[in-house]
């Protein structure tokens, strides 16, 4: 069944529009919050362009993504992949995961990132490569998270999803692999 | 089992072989082609309709209706009928199809869809992991909207909230979850018994989860917060995943919007309902914690400020249970129909499709 294994092409011009369109959304909502007066949300524009940034490059991704090809598994292993990532980055531009914002525990997660981003880059496309580059993501989160537990800050049960979000990634990935070029 | 068989014109079909022949040569048919053709034979004369290959050849997998075109188009191929004067098999124009060649059967049988389900853990690990996504995009939300008070230790306030928020979604995403998987296996993935599964799924794991939540308060400092979420939110969110899986297998080869967005409308009309009812799902419970601990950094009174009412009130209280309601059973749902798409594609079906190409 050929049309199970791949999205179709007016799905991907539904979803292309979605995504874009919470991408401003959400860079829309700080906004109103702010004229209304919220407080507690006092966003400069240097945060707007932070966050902008971000999920830019997080959608330029997806685009990427779908460009390579139409399979569903590869498309939905890429978007696990680049929506756990962009958690990631937010929870610690937002504010940081572990204690104080100037703690090194913090940095720990640029490591995961870094891994995952250099994995992608090399892989280059190619679902199998993908695959271990999201297996050495989760073993570096794994890591990290071994390694916060050592040190007293328990932050195990949000760093367990992480890991099974990088391993859900990998999985889809390796099942595209398996699925032949699309 | 030869006198449990089909046969009509040159043609013989064994449901229990599975094997099509035309005087004794065997015909090539894959799997589901050769479930299609069960189906009608099990009525003959009688139409069958699209929906019903839908749930009874590809069980509930979303697929458009090219491919039960496809499949006929194959059946009568290996038939050597002819759509436009047939023999076999008669098209019923935009309702499905007739098989109106006389049948001769060896003894009452029961179609494909007596075959065992492959629903599974699958179901309970995706909608758990969908819900997890739920509740740290949920508890991101908040904490991105100031609901923790700055100062020492708020960071580490706000992991906790996000941790809590992403335990609660990936608890409840699993429970809802088994429940579908347990009615699927017991009247397939498709039925109407998924509404009523996840239902009960989210029942218990609510009733659970809130006498555990409580006796940890207890344990703790002595004390629990009046209401929390419990068996009745957890059975009205239960419901809407339910009904936004159940909606989106009968769409299915609909548009995505029409396939996925009934999970996260659901979804939010179940917050609203717990809502007016006086339910409560996260925020509504943090709004109970920090009225039981005053000193608590929880700041939502910023939401009220926000919507011009003084404090968490009702209106603030309202539009956040809709957005949990429809971030869960949105995500949940999506999560499960996607899963169970791919998972629906066996390994022979692809290698039935490239011996064929």
């Amino acid at each position: 069944m050929p049309e199970m294994q791949s999205m179709s092409p007016r799905t991907t011009q539904t979803l292309r529009i979605a995504g874009w369109s919470l991408v401003a959304v959400l860079l829309l909502l700080p906004v109103v919050a702010m004229q209304a007066g919220m407080q507690g949300v006092d966003w400069t524009t240097g945060d707007f362009l932070t966050a902008a940034l971000v999920l830019g490059i997080s959608g330029g991704l997806l685009e990427l993504a779908a460009r390579s090809t139409a399979n569903l598994g590869y498309r939905l292993a890429a978007t696990i992949g680049v929506g756990a990532g962009f958690l990631l980055l937010w929870i610690n531009l937002a504010v940081d995961v572990v204690g104080r914002e100037d703690s090194p525990a913090n940095a720990d997660y640029a490591v995961v990132l870094v891994a995952a981003v250099a994995g992608a880059i090399v892989a280059s496309e190619r679902p199998r490569a993908l695959t271990r580059a999201m297996l050495a993501t989760a073993g570096a989160h794994a890591l990290v998270a071994l390694v916060h537990a050592r040190y007293g800050t328990s932050t195990l049960l949000f760093n367990g999803f992480f890991v099974a979000l990088w391993l859900a990634s990998a999985a889809l990935f390796a099942r595209a692999a398996r699925a032949g070029p699309a | 089992m030869s006198d449990r068989e089909y046969s009509f014109g040159p043609f013989r079909l064994d449901p229990d072989d599975r094997r099509l022949t035309r005087e004794g040569r065997p015909v090539e048919l894959n799997a589901r082609y050769l479930d299609a053709l069960l189906l009608m034979l099990g009525t003959p004369g009688r139409l069958v309709s699209k929906e019903r290959f839908h749930e009874e050849v590809w069980r509930g997998i979303p697929v458009t209706d090219e491919a039960l075109t496809q499949c006929v188009r194959t059946l009568r191929r290996a038939l050597e009928d002819d759509a436009s004067a047939p023999v076999y098999i008669e098209t019923v124009p935009r309702h499905g199809y007739r098989f109106i060649a006389p049948v001769e059967a060896g003894d009452t049988l029961a179609p494909a869809s007596s075959r065992p389900l492959a629903p599974s853990l699958l179901d309970a690990v995706a909608a758990a992991l969908g819900g997890g996504s739920a509740g740290i995009c949920g508890g991101l939300v908040y904490a991105t909207a100031g609901m923790v008070a700055p100062g020492i230790g708020a960071a580490s306030t706000l992991l906790v909230l996000v941790s809590i928020s992403l335990l609660l979604g990936f608890v409840g995403g699993a429970g809802v979850g088994l429940g579908i998987a347990l009615a699927a296996h017991r009247a397939g993935t498709a039925s109407g018994w998924t509404v009523a599964g996840a239902a009960l799924g989210g029942l218990l794991t609510g009733a659970l989860g809130q006498m555990i939540g409580n006796d940890v308060f207890d344990l703790l400092f002595g004390h629990a917060p009046e209401s929390m979420t419990g068996a009745p939110e957890g059975l009205l969110l239960g419901a809407a995943v339910g009904i936004g899986v159940w909606s989106a297998h009968r769409a299915a080869g609909a548009s995505v919007l029409r396939r996925l967005a009934p999970g996260f409308a659901t979804g939010g009309l179940a917050g609203l309902t717990i809502a007016l009812l006086g339910g409560r799902l996260m925020a509504g419970s943090m709004a109970q914690l920090v009225l039981s601990f005053p000193d608590s950094r929880l700041r939502l009174d910023r939401f009220g400020a926000l919507l011009g009412e003084d404090g968490f009130g009702p209106l603030s209280l309202a539009l956040a249970t809709v957005f949990e309601g429809a971030l869960f059973a949105g995500l949940v749902s999506t999560a499960l129909v996607t899963t169970r798409r791919l998972a629906a594609t066996p390994a022979s079906d692809q290698e039935l499709l490239t011996s064929h190409s």
